[in-house]
């Protein structure tokens, strides 16, 4: 996966939407350093927006203690066959993406 | 003073100040700055309703799973904290909107031996939970 591609899993049971996402990013903290001791400069997810049908339903705040290539699962009250997920994110270089999925 | 004696003396009284004084001092004003940013001059309640998942060891500091799941009603946002961090905010979601269920999961980069807390905002103000994380392998510095 390039840095920035979101997977989005969903599965429907009891009336919710379980909704797992997956960012491939680095979330680099900053503190690091790599071999020759210099550090590595800090790049990490800070923002995700959760839509359902094109509606903003959550917003996400996110720092470097994320792990890298944040796996991120939250839950929907509802949610119908066909009904689009949608998940936009930026970093802190301001890099943007998002992805979509349909439920069935 | 003798070269070795000095040594010791100024090695000792260095790991002294790094362990007990600057480094950790900092991240806990860090904390101590970060909730009174978030919650104001308001009150925060230790409540059962706000549930934290976290492992009481961590074979991979790296990846720490966490899960917090709020049953205060009216939950409008969570906040993820640790303690003994130069950033103490981890990550935050906002469940105002009816359709997101006040609860989310991740995994995070821990240092050894840190408390995570799960600030949770609801109408009728701020209930928390904390947990005490033992990392047992890799993990991020601070």
């Amino acid at each position: 996966m390039s840095v920035g591609s979101v997977s989005i899993r969903t599965r429907m049971a009891n009336g919710s939407t379980f909704v797992d996402l997956r960012v491939s990013h680095p979330m680099e903290s900053g503190q690091r350093k790599d071999k020759s001791g210099l550090v590595i400069p800090s790049w990490y997810l800070t923002n995700m927006d959760l839509y359902h049908n094109d509606k903003r339903i959550g917003a996400l705040e996110l720092g470097p203690l994320v792990s890298r290539n944040p796996a991120i699962s939250v839950v929907l009250n509802g949610g119908e066959v066909d009904d689009v997920i949608k998940v936009t994110w930026i970093d802190n270089r301001d890099k943007v993406g998002e992805k979509s999925a349909t439920l069935g | 003073m003798q070269r070795r004696d000095w040594i010791k003396k100024t090695s000792a009284s260095g790991i002294a100040a790094l362990t007990s004084g600057t480094v950790l001092g900092d991240a806990a004003s860090k904390y101590d700055q970060t909730v009174a940013d978030l919650v104001g001059g308001d009150k925060i309640t230790l409540d059962e309703r706000v549930e934290l998942l976290v492992p009481e060891d961590a074979a991979n500091g790296a990846v720490v799973p966490v899960g917090v799941f709020s049953s205060v009603p009216d939950t409008v946002k969570i906040v993820l904290l640790v303690h003994d961090h130069s950033r103490a905010k981890v990550a935050s979601l906002d469940t105002s909107n009816p359709m997101l269920a006040p609860r989310f999961s991740t995994h995070l980069q821990l240092i050894e031996a840190t408390t995570v807390t799960a600030l949770v905002q609801s109408k009728s103000g701020w209930f928390s939970q904390s947990a005490r994380v033992k990392t047992l392998g890799e993990s991020c510095e601070k």
